[in-house]
């Protein structure tokens, strides 16, 4: 990814603006559904919990599509509503059961792979492949990954979202980075 | 063995051309991604968002009987 983040081009559809819904509604649908049910796939895990979370997501935000006009921050404020149901979600699940979270220390002690370990064979199991390594990743390191992958986000509207500055997610995007390598290497 | 040489011509062609099939599968196939995030752009782009998303979404605003809130009440 390139330090310099544009996060004024113009918003690419994801898809065309779907019939079915209010033409304003359908048009901010059309530009994030990708994105936000992305978000919650690789927060969730599970495509149904993810389709589910991006409905209830998308409804809140029909609700509200008012303050969305004009608005350039229309991803970020997508995100933090999925970000807080997938974490309220998560919060649930781990009540009744019990989940360790790694130690992204763990990671950082590791010694770098000789090779390149993001080179990769697509095949249908690179999705799982991706989740399972993320799922390996401390919390803090798997958001944060996933918002940077966004490139229509700013480091100023990450920092926004995870309460950090930007120096802050720069410096730990480096570990990350390296965190997400040496577990994507173990998935192989 | 055929000793026909078109034929013999034809089946190399034949072999050639699946060849470059298979060399060029694995070169579309194989890819190195230069971090994470290009990793993880790469696979959001081949992530289908499920078309019954849009369905339950539509029904779900005409059965609570939601609309939008007008642009104008943000300024009262």
């Amino acid at each position: 990814m390139a330090e310099t983040r544009d996060s004024s081009s113009p918003e690419v559809l994801s898809s065309d603006p779907p019939a079915a819904l209010p033409a304003d509604f359908a048009a901010l649908y059309a530009a994030h559904s990708r994105p936000v049910y992305y978000l919650a796939l690789r927060l969730l895990g599970d495509p149904q919990q993810a389709e589910d979370a991006a409905h209830d997501v998308f409804l809140k935000a029909f609700g509200k599509i008012a303050e969305f006009r004009g608005d350039a921050d229309v991803r970020t404020w997508l995100y933090r509503i999925t970000m807080n149901h997938c974490s309220n979600l998560r919060q649930r699940w781990s009540a009744r059961n019990i989940h360790t979270s790694p130690n992204e220390e763990t990671f950082d002690h590791l010694a770098g792979p000789a090779e390149n370990p993001l080179r990769v064979l697509e095949t249908k199991e690179l999705g799982e492949r991706i989740q399972t390594t993320l799922e390996a990743l401390s919390d803090e390191y798997r958001l944060l990954l996933l918002l940077v992958a966004d490139e229509q986000l700013s480091y100023e509207q990450i920092g926004q979202l995870t309460q950090q500055s930007s120096d802050a997610i720069r410096g730990k995007l480096h570990r990350a980075r390296r965190a997400f390598a040496t577990a994507f290497a173990k998935t192989a | 063995m055929n000793s026909d040489p078109r034929l013999r011509q034809e089946v190399r062609d034949q072999h050639e051309e699946h060849t470059t099939a298979e060399h060029q599968l694995e070169k579309v196939a194989s890819r190195e991604f230069s971090s994470a995030e290009e990793l993880l752009r790469h696979d959001q782009n081949s992530v289908t968002v499920p078309p019954t998303l849009v369905e339950r979404l539509a029904a779900s605003v005409s059965a609570q009987g939601l609309k939008p809130t007008p642009w104008w009440r943000r300024w009262l």
